[in-house]
């Protein structure tokens, strides 16, 4: 099954865990499954419109989703879902 | 916290930090802290990056893109390390955060900020944000 990657400052959010195997075909199943296991997740990931955060960045392997077929982007079983904030400051 | 964390830094990783300060002034320069939590928090290496705020931005912000993130990310698992923190520079001002550095700050990380006067690294503190997101609490460093 496909993994799910989350950067060092989501870890707090899954358990304090890098990595959940999470069941799914599209990467939007699969973080509904990420966040079916661990519902913490769900506020820093989606708005309170049910879209991804603009802030987070979704990439499958080495891909953004935005380069693919975003969150409809198929998965494969040995995928890696990496999702990952954007840093910035002043 | 605040008498509690502190912050290991060896003086070659600090003068990196510095030279990249200095190369990106009059613009911020920044990247990631790669190191190791056992106890105390010590950065091992660190992943200095291109600013990718747009040109008239540059000078009072930063940014680091969610692919050069991605990039850390991978360097740091390859050298067995995690990401522990972010530093950057202050052209012409005081090593204090701003009110955007904690408006986009998180609890989790160390944050260095190195203060550049007219070119030439001065100092560098590290501080960390309170849970709640009030406010920042200084770290001490410790150079190795």
């Amino acid at each position: 099954m496909p993994i799910l990657r989350v950067g060092p400052l989501m870890r707090y959010y899954i358990d304090n865990k890098s990595e959940v195997i999470v069941r799914g075909a599209t990467v939007v199943d699969a973080l509904q499954d990420a966040v079916l296991q661990h519902p913490a997740l769900k506020f820093h990931v989606f708005d309170s419109a049910g879209k991804i955060r603009r802030h987070i960045n979704i990439f499958v392997n080495d891909q953004n989703i935005r380069d693919l077929q975003g969150l409809q982007t198929r998965l494969d079983e040995s995928d890696r879902i990496i999702l990952m904030a954007s840093i910035s400051g002043g | 916290m605040a008498n509690k964390v502190m912050l290991k830094i060896s003086k070659d990783a600090l003068t990196q930090i510095h030279a990249h300060g200095e190369q990106a002034y009059p613009d911020e320069g920044a990247g990631f802290l790669l190191g190791m939590e056992n106890g105390s928090r010590d950065v091992q290496a660190i992943f200095p990056l291109t600013n990718s705020r747009e040109d008239s931005a540059r000078h009072n912000r930063y940014l680091i893109t969610p692919n050069d993130y991605l990039k850390a990310e991978l360097e740091a698992e390859r050298l067995g390390l995690s990401l522990i923190g972010v530093f950057h520079s202050h052209p012409d001002h005081p090593n204090r955060p701003s009110e955007f550095d904690r408006d986009w700050a998180q609890p989790f990380f160390s944050y260095v900020i190195t203060s550049v006067q007219s070119g030439k690294a001065i100092e560098s503190r590290s501080w960390r944000l309170s849970e709640d997101r009030s406010q920042f609490i200084e770290e001490r460093i410790q150079i190795n």
